[in-house]
């Protein structure tokens, strides 16, 4: 620990991932983010740990619910980010010879790239809506179905949103991007279920070899960066009020219990909520896209939800702490909940084996699905990682992408991928990324989440 | 030597996000380098016009805040109208609180001229420091995309 450290920070890492870790700035903020003022026991980084600003990317803190700050950059920008996977009953020898129609299908209907709007123009009632009921106004007002809100965390609806804590501004980059993907590391894949680890978890999940699923990766879009920009500012001015000072101003805090705190929580619930909505309309919008590509009925798709977790988000939960219950506040930036069985905020669907953890990997090497395990909850607040890590800089990728057809050298392996932005391929190839299969071994290993299966990409469409 | 003919931006490493360094010969000139650097980042900017003008203003507590608080407004614009941007002018004042006014040059974006680069989430704080160096004011600034 160093002088203003006011917990350790403990790293889940491989030896291997660890001397990866090491080579940029991850620990460095990891040391930063245990310098918030109520942060209790330590400041946890997963395998999947990179470079950010203020937190690190893969990091986990728990407040204190009465005496803790919450930190917008604790959260990011992107409020909500996260990923959702449907099932459904086609198996890959239903779309290899559709494929490409399927992804220039998807490619057509799901609005993505940067800053792109979608269909959806919403009043402010619908804003409303979104605020008071979360991924249930998308369902209601035909984008999805009702069983879909089953097995959303939370039931994709976070309380205590409040218009009043929103800006215009907020509302007005909003008004156009429900339903949109975004961009970066933003994707829509479309992947077999390669491998299954665990037999009897998969079948509760309802998966099962060469079944084609969809996996969805977005979030609150302009509204929730434009909430996450407002309040690091009024934070700013909160702490030159109190006095308070920390390592990067990146961390920028107020106390829960305060009007920014108060402020901040109205505003980030309406993102929360307004990135549920996102992600159910791009779920339909998926949806939709099979059946005029392939010809078929919804009720042969069986687009089943199998789960949708938050990796950038501030949840309160009760943790046992030297022995005692203890209501915190757990901020995961980059970082998945992973309940075990028998928890009550596990869907009563998956309660007897735990909740599904969604990782995602590169366009190349795949995905992966884990069940949260016991360990999470001794050891991490219930938290996993969530996804593989950049290993290289966007400028590297660059380089190393110069003069090669990524778009062909993926298509040889089997993987139709349609993008706005050539760059954005060189980008998020794979070698950029660590292999998320080392990720996942290492939270398996310690007993946080357990692997379950393996998915495999064949189309990608990204922004 | 004029400030138009320095580099007034560069792009840096960064693991996940997108770093640049931006520079001037006093803070005017790198609120300039900096807008400059944005721009590049969101569009190319070898192919826009400076057809349009579009004028902001931004206040701050410290050069730094300045610093995010104009870039923030100028993402504002180019994400609620549309616009790219090639150039700026920017004059700063003291009168107490920092202040910026800044005349965006740029054009409407259109798919089929302008290839957009990266979706800029938003403009941090983090390890955000202007320095002097020689005579030349400095920042590293990273930007979440």
């Amino acid at each position: 620990m160093t002088g203003g450290m006011l917990v350790p920070g403990r790293v889940y890492a491989s030896e291997d991932l660890l001397r990866r870790i090491r080579e940029d700035k991850a620990l460095d903020q990891l040391v930063n983010v245990a310098h918030l003022p109520g942060i209790k026991r330590y400041a946890v980084a997963m395998p999947d740990i990179h470079w950010g600003y203020g937190f690190p990317i893969g990091g986990v803190a728990a407040m204190d619910a009465k005496e803790g700050v919450i930190s917008p950059g604790g959260v990011g920008y992107d409020i909500n980010c996260g990923v959702r996977l449907m099932s459904t009953g086609l198996s890959e020898g239903d779309v290899r010879t559709p494929l490409k129609k399927l992804v220039k299908t998807l490619f057509k209907n799901v609005p993505c790239g940067p800053g792109e709007g979608g269909k959806i123009k919403l009043s402010d009632k619908d804003y409303r809506g979104i605020f008071g009921k979360g991924a249930a106004w998308a369902v209601e007002n035909g984008w999805g179905e009702e069983a879909d809100l089953e097995t959303i965390e939370d039931r994709g609806y976070f309380p205590g949103a409040d218009p009043e804590a929103v800006s215009k501004r907020a509302f007005e980059r909003g008004k156009d991007q429900a339903g949109t993907l975004g961009s970066g590391n933003h994707f829509l894949e479309v992947d077999v279920v390669d491998e299954i680890y665990d037999d009897s978890v998969a079948e509760a999940f309802g998966l099962k070899p060469g079944q084609v699923c969809v996996l969805i990766h977005s979030g609150s879009r302009g509204f929730g960066h434009q909430i996450c920009t407002d309040y690091i500012d009024t934070m700013l001015g909160y702490m030159r009020r109190e006095g308070l000072v920390l390592p990067d101003k990146q961390l920028a805090c107020a106390r829960i219990d305060s009007p920014e705190g108060r402020g901040y929580l109205a505003a980030f619930a309406a993102a929360v909520n307004y990135a549920w909505v996102n992600r159910q309309v791009l779920m339909h919008l998926a949806r939709k896209s099979f059946c005029e590509a392939l010809g078929i009925t919804p009720r042969e798709l069986r687009g089943k939800l199998v789960y949708d977790v938050s990796h950038n988000i501030a949840k309160f939960e009760e943790h046992r702490l030297n022995g005692e219950s203890k209501k915190v506040c757990v901020h995961r930036k980059g970082a998945t909940r992973a309940f075990p069985k028998g928890h009550r905020l596990v869907p009563e669907a998956y309660r007897g084996v735990g909740q599904p953890v969604l990782i995602p990997g590169d366009m190349g090497r795949g995905s992966y699905v884990l069940v949260g395990l016991p360990g999470a909850l001794d050891e991490t607040f219930g938290t996993c990682c969530h996804g593989a890590g950049r290993m290289l800089s966007r400028t590297k990728a660059l380089k190393e992408g110069k003069g090669r057809d990524l778009f062909s050298e993926l298509e040889n392996k089997g993987i139709i991928v349609m993008a706005r932005g050539k760059k954005t391929v060189a980008e998020e190839m794979p070698d950029a990324y660590k292999d998320a299969g080392e990720v996942c071994r290492v939270v398996h290993d310690a007993g946080i989440a357990g692997m379950v299966a393996r998915l495999r990409p064949i189309g990608v469409i990204k922004g | 030597m004029l400030d138009c003919l320095v580099v007034s931006y560069e792009i840096l490493e960064h693991t996940a996000d997108v770093r640049i360094r931006a520079s001037g010969n006093d803070l005017a000139g790198l609120l300039r380098g900096a807008v400059r650097g944005m721009a590049c980042l969101i569009a190319v900017t070898n192919y826009v016009e400076g057809w349009e003008s579009v004028a902001v203003e931004a206040s701050g507590e410290t050069p730094e805040e300045l610093l995010v608080h104009l870039l923030g407004e100028v993402l504002y614009v180019h994400y609620t109208r549309r616009i790219i941007f090639s150039d700026a002018g920017v004059e700063v004042t003291d009168d107490g609180a920092l202040r910026a006014k800044c005349t965006l040059h740029g054009e409407a974006y259109d798919p089929a001229r302008h290839e957009l680069g990266y979706d800029i989430k938003a403009v941090t704080y983090h390890d955000l420091k202007i320095e002097r160096a020689g005579d030349r004011l400095s920042a590293e600034i990273v930007f979440d995309v």
